[in-house]
């Protein structure tokens, strides 16, 4: 045998022994693929778990969004003077778009019905929730006299007192003769402002000597007229101090806790947005301002300068001093076209469908 | 020819070597297999148990959150026919809860429309069920469960629930009418100064604490719980009886 044809029988032999062990690598292989596909049937499936747990976030973020929006529309119905044809808008994350949008259905006296879209940050997703709010009123009884008070001292300044609609002018716990000085004037005949009582001659006018009011308790006199507890309307308030600019407090409610000195000569309020200011003490008065609403005085009302109230003034106390006080009874600000009162959302109008 | 007919397979110890080697690799190979289906399918079934458990609570909250809508409301009246004795939210027993809402904002509650009364219950079968309709002869109210027939949401086959919870623990009452009385379920116990008088005006905020338990129903260790929170926006007003 040549060294050659050794050669080529080793090489077929190592050939041979190559071709063999197979079946190891096609099992592992076969497994492998059987676990790829596993896992990538699995992945699928946990992508598909994980889009429904995004779009579940994201509905909420909207729903979310549209209560905040609700809330919103709510508050800012309560707020005196708010415009409810505007759309409220607010971009909750700063991304520079809006995430609710907020608007107001008349749905008359005082009743709204606020709709609210709100979306997810990414805006893929949206909800719509509507409440209505309606006005639970300040008032609970119009007073039907400009000035209602417990009692008359006997420093009395000078009132003039005028009602042209209901023809009663004065409503008293006390005797209206030991007023200092007073004039009321009522309509006649059609014709307006004639004079009908002053402290010497007592017309049908004035009600005088009323026991239920002189012993009434202060909380039950303030009841006579408003819907709420003190401490309720003290809670429900605008402003606790006159505001700086009197045009503010068109149609609010003023509650001031302890004395005040009004100096002012401005406007407060007009026939269609009336003012009730309280003041839970006593109320002096030096300039000359003019008040369309209620004024509520829980102590002495003194002027010292001449005030106008278009309304009615309803003084727990006395109303005393030695400036002139006009009180003109003016129906429109008891029955505003927006009562006054707080906004509250009516319960049983929440929907979302 | 002697030469051609020398023996050309492996030798005993190359065989054994290469069965082991062989052995080694596909038992390897083998046991990240089982490990993989394994984990798979864990995962897949809590994945599922968690989408089930999660679109029912969901279907569930959204839906109880509605209660007590009236498409007559105004302001100050507080006969809500959607909150009366036997059509308030009411939670009969544990697991079963009734209510209703003017869903067709129809303004009044209609007792043979079965689109304004809604319920969710724990089935006999371990599934969660939604109200369908009325058992024959019964009278439609929520106060009672066992007069309604339920359809079932889940899948009793496949997740068995375990508990259905609905609590009302967390309800909150405010009494209007007198500001010293401001908690209407008794908040000093023994002291009778602040309960609730006949005609006093409460307002009810009805906060539903919902919890579902559940597991696989072919493989009961593999089980979730899921609990949330619905403060139902409707609030309930009404006259102390």
């Amino acid at each position: 045998m040549t060294s050659a044809g050794v050669r080529i029988m080793i090489r077929n032999r190592t050939l041979q022994h190559r071709q063999q062990g197979a079946a190891s690598l096609l099992i592992a292989l076969v497994l492998l693929v059987g676990v790829t596909l596993i896992t990538l049937y699995t992945a699928q499936t946990m992508i598909m778990e994980q889009r429904i747990a995004a779009n579940d976030i994201r509905a909420r973020e909207a729903f979310e969004a549209a209560e905040a929006g609700r809330m919103h529309g709510a508050r800012y119905a309560d707020m005196p003077g708010a415009n409810m044809a505007s759309t409220l808008a607010e971009d909750l994350d700063s991304d520079g778009t809006d995430d609710y949008s907020v608007t107001f259905l008349s749905l008359g006296s005082g009743r709204y019905q606020i709709q609210s879209q709100g979306w997810s940050f990414d805006r893929t997703a949206t909800a719509t929730v509507f409440q209505q709010t309606g006005t639970n009123a300040y008032i609970a009884n119009t007073p039907q006299q400009p000035l209602i008070t417990r009692s008359f001292a006997s420093d009395q300044g000078n009132v003039a007192i005028t009602n042209n609609y209901t023809n009663q002018t004065v409503w008293s716990g006390g005797e209206f003769s030991n007023i200092g000085s007073a004039d009321t004037y009522i309509n006649v005949n059609g014709t307006d402002n004639v004079k009908a009582s002053d402290k010497n001659n007592v017309g049908p006018d004035v009600i005088q000597n009323d026991p239920n009011l002189a012993n009434a308790t202060d909380h039950d006199f303030f009841n006579n007229f408003f819907s709420m507890s003190m401490s309720e309307m003290q809670a429900s308030a605008n402003f606790n101090s006159l505001p700086n600019d009197p045009a503010d407090a068109a149609g609010s409610l003023i509650w001031i806790d302890g004395d005040l000195s009004m100096q002012s000569n401005g406007v407060y309020g007009s026939a269609d947005e009336p003012v009730i200011l309280i003041v839970d003490g006593d109320l002096s008065i030096h300039g000359g301002p003019e008040i369309w609403g209620i004024v509520y005085v829980t102590g002495n009302m003194n002027s010292g300068g001449n005030p106008d109230i278009y309304g009615s003034a309803i003084v727990a106390g006395n109303v005393t001093g030695n400036g002139t006080v006009d009180i003109i009874y003016t129906p429109s600000v008891f029955n505003p076209s927006e009562p006054l009162g707080e906004d509250i959302e009516v319960a049983g109008t929440w929907r979302d469908w | 020819m002697l030469m051609m007919k020398r023996q050309t397979g492996l030798s005993l110890i190359e065989l054994m070597i290469g069965i082991t080697i062989g052995l080694i690799i596909i038992a390897g190979v083998t046991s990240v297999y089982v490990a993989t289906i394994g984990s798979s399918s864990d995962a897949l079934a809590a994945a599922r148990l968690n989408q089930e458990l999660r679109a029912a609570m969901q279907v569930m909250t959204r839906d109880i959150r509605r209660a007590g809508f009236w498409g007559g409301a105004e302001p100050g009246d507080i006969d809500n026919p959607f909150t009366r004795d036997d059509t308030n939210l009411t939670v009969d027993g544990s697991s079963c809860i009734l209510y209703t809402y003017d869903a067709n904002n129809s303004g009044d509650i209609d007792y043979d429309n079965p689109g304004q009364w809604f319920g969710f219950t724990l089935t006999d079968d371990g599934a969660i069920g939604t109200l369908q309709g009325i058992a024959a002869g019964g009278t439609r109210t929520t106060a009672d469960c066992s007069v309604w027939i339920f359809q079932r949401v889940t899948d009793p086959d496949f997740v068995t629930v375990t508990n259905l919870v609905f609590e009302t623990d967390n309800y909150q009452c405010q009494n209007t009418t007198e500001a010293t009385r401001n908690d209407c379920y008794n908040a000093t116990p023994g002291d009778t100064s602040d309960d609730p008088v006949t005609d006093d005006y409460i307002v009810e905020g009805r906060q539903i604490d919902i919890t579902i338990e559940a597991e696989l129903a072919n493989d009961p260790t593999v089980s979730a719980s899921l609990a949330t929170s619905v403060k139902v926006r409707n609030n309930r007003l009404y006259q102390q009886p």
